[in-house]
């Protein structure tokens, strides 16, 4: 084993990572004042940062930067690296006043040697992720004493969501589909039950158009395009990674299926920007603001 | 002899026959429904653009059932190829790291050049699957390309890049969820392009089969005869590869990776009684068209059953798996390597060497317990603060180093069971029917429970001993023979693993950090068992060393002594066993560990079996800890798992062990 082999199949194993991070620098984000948590969850650090106040370090950062975005995090918020395994030394030294996560990142650990540990679940067995993400973001409220903040929030997205609803009346006989196109412009992952855009949907008063198996976080396995052909009937609203959308779309405009598919035919689909799909209040906000615009957008070129 | 000639054509006509009926009559059964009692020739002629039961039938039903055609004959006739030239019954693009490329290659695109995507994946596909190839072929090339040689290249290259792959995903898990389903193998189809893009393809393969078939019938005489016609056979041999291999780009770029077909056909076709080059080219492309056809039709009517797809590429490879296992039996059974029994040129001094040793591998604790990377780069941690670490640092060294030793001394029982240097226990399908039994129950049980996963890997790696047991029990254990089952296990551990990451189940990522060797879950339990379970083998495995002594002398030698080789193979293949589940739950299926620190031992002049189990045993745990300890610093706050990073020493290792000159 010559020592330059060793180091270039090291340099080849961590290159991935280091692209990873390098995508971390980035202009300087807000302010905010900081709260002495660590959040190991995006929906989490999402709501928290919704309420004003940044958590000292979160569990991979880039990827809440690059897939949930919204609120934008401050430059000056740690990355504790990969989700699945946190670096425990870094928390360690932290030594945070307090670690807050989902139970099944938290539960079950050691964590507590560290800090004491609160869980808060929007994702649950009741399936009902939008009234959860309420009842979080007021304890959240609650943990960092911002509970007005919390309540206020809580309100005005109730009562958008009512007032979408209202708009959305006229047109809320009509099933909807959300999916996110594969590039290989034939599989579909479709969003259903138990997810957030599932709730959302049910919320705004419309009816999701899928209704078959899917994970804890309403993500279905990958289903091929003529699912769609269960409700003929319905609008589509999908998305597609930006690195993937050329190749998908290009795949997609040459199949006789898509284009024969009602919804295409008749206009009654829509692109939706990106959204992280297991997002907490504010998600489901951006999402329900979203959906009601394309609808609507889709419904007027329709007629 | 025109007589049995024909005879032996009517055979495989009828086997043809019967799968075509087969495959036919549920197509039909599967058209209907999909038309919903409107006549078959609505969906032929024009479709009206609005009539979505025809629609179905012309764009998704025919197309998917031409390119099951298609993508079956293509695989067969590349299977052909692969054989004759190879002269190796299981040669096929899976188990020669030609798919395993192309993935890499793909995954290695999706995430730093998109761009080079957005054309189609061919090119790319092409690239990797013959670098894979290459790869291959330079490893077997200096054993002259023999089966076995090549298909444990083939094994080594299928791990190699399937690592670097999964290295990829943990990263980039969002960009490539695309790659999960090309590489379960779906054949869903909307339009006809595939079927254009393919058709052409297979036409110009076959034509160069066809143009190919008499210089290659004659290669498999002998080189001389291939010379006569003005061909130099390596030239001959080098074109047939290249045919075969951008058949199979093709094929496997259009669907994704099906596996087996390449197997099977050519070997059914051989069982009916196509015994002639020209023969197999043209009934096994006929049996890989039909296999696929019924193999995606079954697929359909199970989806009918079942509520949800299961992708035809792992069908496929769940009915390959036995199919590899029963023709490895019938590979010529080939010593890789006599006996290695070369003293060490210079033997010095054991103990000094083993005190050195200790001496390293106290410092190496040492560091992995104090010396970490924070925020503010490298620190040392004493006092409070290395109390405060301890929890954190101390089971994952613990584990690490027992999983080393464990693997180490399983390595040392194989290669001096086998008198085979690149015997390790990875090798051997233990680990990989370990990993196996901790995905199942991933499958099955809802959470992520290690007590659960730690049964379920012992009772898997139990189930692949017993068919270690039951294939090898006729050979009394021949070493080769036992070194391919872990073929079709891992093959089978691919095919598992890549269901539950198309299942979009959201434990996908813990998975896969299980799978890579992690460390990172190891709580102060487990690590006391798996220490204690390693200083009960330290005591156990020395007494075996009258076996181990006499044993690499070989078969004739060990009867002659006395000594029963089934029942002493037996109790080492038990013991050896054991140690891989054990060490696999801490550090992976995959590290090389088992490989090189045997090896080490001898270089380091432990010529007795004692002397090399205890040496190996503190070389392999030493050499984990340090892969432990980087894995958990070099990219901070990230970390490579001890497994991952252990493969990337051990991998080359082995490469060179594979490919240097005797």
């Amino acid at each position: 084993m010559s020592i330059t082999r060793r180091r270039a199949l090291t340099g080849l194993a961590l290159l991935p990572v280091a692209l990873c991070g390098s995508r971390l620098v980035r202009a300087a984000g807000p302010t905010l004042p900081k709260v002495d948590i660590v959040s190991f969850e995006p929906a989490l650090t999402e709501s928290l940062l919704g309420l004003g106040v940044a958590p000292r370090a979160v569990v991979n950062a880039g990827y809440y930067r690059e897939f949930v975005a919204h609120p934008e995090m401050p430059e000056d918020v740690l990355d504790l690296g990969p989700s699945i395994e946190p670096n425990l030394e870094y928390l360690q030294r932290l030594a945070p006043g307090l670690i807050i996560g989902t139970s099944w990142q938290l539960e079950g650990t050691l964590l507590n040697r560290i800090a004491p540990l609160r869980t808060f679940d929007i994702y649950t067995a009741n399936a009902q992720p939008y009234r959860n993400a309420g009842q979080v973001m007021l304890d959240l409220g609650a943990l960092v004493d911002r509970r007005t903040e919390a309540q206020t929030l809580l309100e005005q997205t109730d009562r958008l969501l009512d007032e979408l609803r209202a708009r959305l009346a006229p047109i809320s006989d009509r099933p909807v589909y959300i999916a996110r196109l594969n590039p290989d412009g034939r599989h579909l992952l479709m969003f259903g039950a138990k997810g957030m855009y599932h709730a959302v949907l049910e919320r705004l008063g419309l009816r999701n158009a899928y209704q078959g198996r899917t994970n804890a976080w309403g993500g279905s396995p990958a289903v091929g395009i003529e699912t769609l052909l269960d409700h003929p009937e319905a609008a589509l609203l999908y998305y597609t990674n930006p690195r993937e959308a050329v190749a998908a779309q290009r795949r997609l405009d040459n199949s006789p299926i898509w284009r024969a598919l009602p919804m295409i035919r008749e206009g009654r689909t829509q692109a939706l920007p990106r959204f992280y799909p297991s997002g907490g209040l504010l998600t489901a906000q951006r999402l329900a603001l979203t959906i009601t615009e394309q609808l609507l957008a889709m419904e007027a070129n329709h007629a | 002899m025109p007589e049995p000639t024909s005879r032996l054509r009517r055979q495989p006509a009828w086997l043809a026959l019967c799968l075509l009926f087969i495959a036919l009559a549920l197509s039909i059964h599967q058209g209907s429904s999909l038309l919903a009692h409107a006549p078959w020739s609505d969906a032929f002629g024009t479709v009206a653009s609005d009539d979505l039961p025809a629609l179905l039938v012309r764009y998704s039903y025919l197309p998917r059932l031409v390119i099951s055609l298609l993508v079956g004959a293509a695989l067969a006739l590349a299977g052909v190829i692969f054989q004759q030239v190879l002269r190796n019954p299981i040669a096929e693009p899976t188990t020669l790291g030609v798919a395993s490329g192309a993935h890499l290659a793909l995954a290695a695109c999706a995430i730093y050049a998109p761009n080079l995507l957005d054309g189609g994946q061919e090119g790319v596909a092409l690239a990797g699957a013959s670098l894979g190839m290459l790869a291959v072929l330079g490893l077997a090339w200096s054993r002259r390309l023999s089966p076995v040689a090549l298909i444990l290249s083939g094994l080594i290259i299928n791990l190699y890049c399937g690592t670097l792959s999964t290295l990829l995903v943990l990263a980039n898990h969002e960009v490539l969820s695309n790659l999960f389903i090309w590489q379960s193998g779906s054949l869903n189809q909307n339009n006809w392009q595939d079927v254009y893009h393919l058709a052409p393809r297979l036409a110009v393969a076959a034509v160069f089969a066809v143009l190919l078939a008499r210089p290659l019938e004659l290669l498999g005489l002998n080189d001389a005869a291939a010379g006569s016609l003005g061909l130099s056979p390596n030239r001959l041999r080098l074109m047939a590869l290249a045919v075969a291999v951008a058949l199979s780009a093709s094929a496997i770029a259009s669907v994704g990776v099906i596996g087996f077909v390449g197997l099977a056909a050519p070997a059914l076709a051989r069982l009916a009684g196509a015994r002639t080059l020209r023969q197999r080219l043209i009934w096994a492309p006929l049996f890989g068209a039909l296999l696929l056809l019924l193999a995606d039709q079954v697929v359909q009517v199970l989806a009918g059953l079942l509520g949800g797809e299961m992708p035809t590429g792992i069908f496929t490879a769940f009915l390959g798996a036995p199919l590899l296992l029963v023709l490895l039996t019938r590979l010529h059974e080939t010593r890789l390597n006599p006996p290695s029994q070369r003293a060490a040129s210079h033997v010095s001094p054991l103990k000094r060497t083993a005190w050195i040793l200790l001496a390293v591998l106290a410092v190496s604790v040492l560091l992995a317990l104090t010396w970490g990377r924070g925020p503010d780069g490298w620190y040392f941690s004493g006092g409070a603060e290395f109390e405060a670490l301890l929890p954190w640092r101390a089971p994952r060294v613990a584990a690490a180093f027992a999983a080393g030793i464990l693997l180490a001394l399983a390595g040392t029982l194989m290669q001096r069971m086998t008198g085979n240097p690149m015997a390790s226990p990875e090798m051997l399908g233990v680990s990989s029917g370990a990993a196996l039994g901790g995905i199942l129950a991933l499958l099955i049980v809802p959470g992520f429970n290690p007590m659960v996963l730690l049964l379920a890997a012992t009772f898997g790696a139990l189930l692949a001993l017993l068919a270690i047991v039951a294939l090898s029990w006729r050979s009394a254990f021949a070493p080769d023979r036992m070194l391919l089952t872990g073929v079709a296990l891992s093959t089978l551990l691919n095919a598992f693993a890549a269901l539950f990451m198309v299942s979009g189940d959201s434990r996908v990522l813990l998975m896969l950090s299980w799978m890579t060797g992690s460390t990172y879950r190891i709580d102060t339990a487990q690590a006391v068992v798996i220490s204690a379970l390693a200083v009960l083998f330290l005591l156990v495995t020395p007494l075996c060393n009258r076996w181990l002594a006499i044993m690499p002398l070989g078969a004739e030698r060990t009867r002659a002594l006395g000594i029963s080789l089934g029942g002493s193979r037996l109790v080492l293949l038990l013991l050896t066993a054991v140690m891989t589940a054990a060490a696999t739950l801490v550090v992976g299926p995959l590290s090389f560990v088992g490989l090189i620190a045997p090896h080490m031992a001898r270089m380091l002049g432990a010529q007795r079996p004692v002397a090399q189990l205890m040496l190996s045993a503190l070389l392999g745990g030493t050499l984990l800890v340090l892969a432990d300890w980087l894995g958990r610093n070099l990219v901070f706050p990230w970390q490579i798992p001890a497994g991952m990073f252990a493969t990337f020493i051990g991998g080359p290792y082995f490469m060179w062990l594979l490919a240097r000159k005797r």
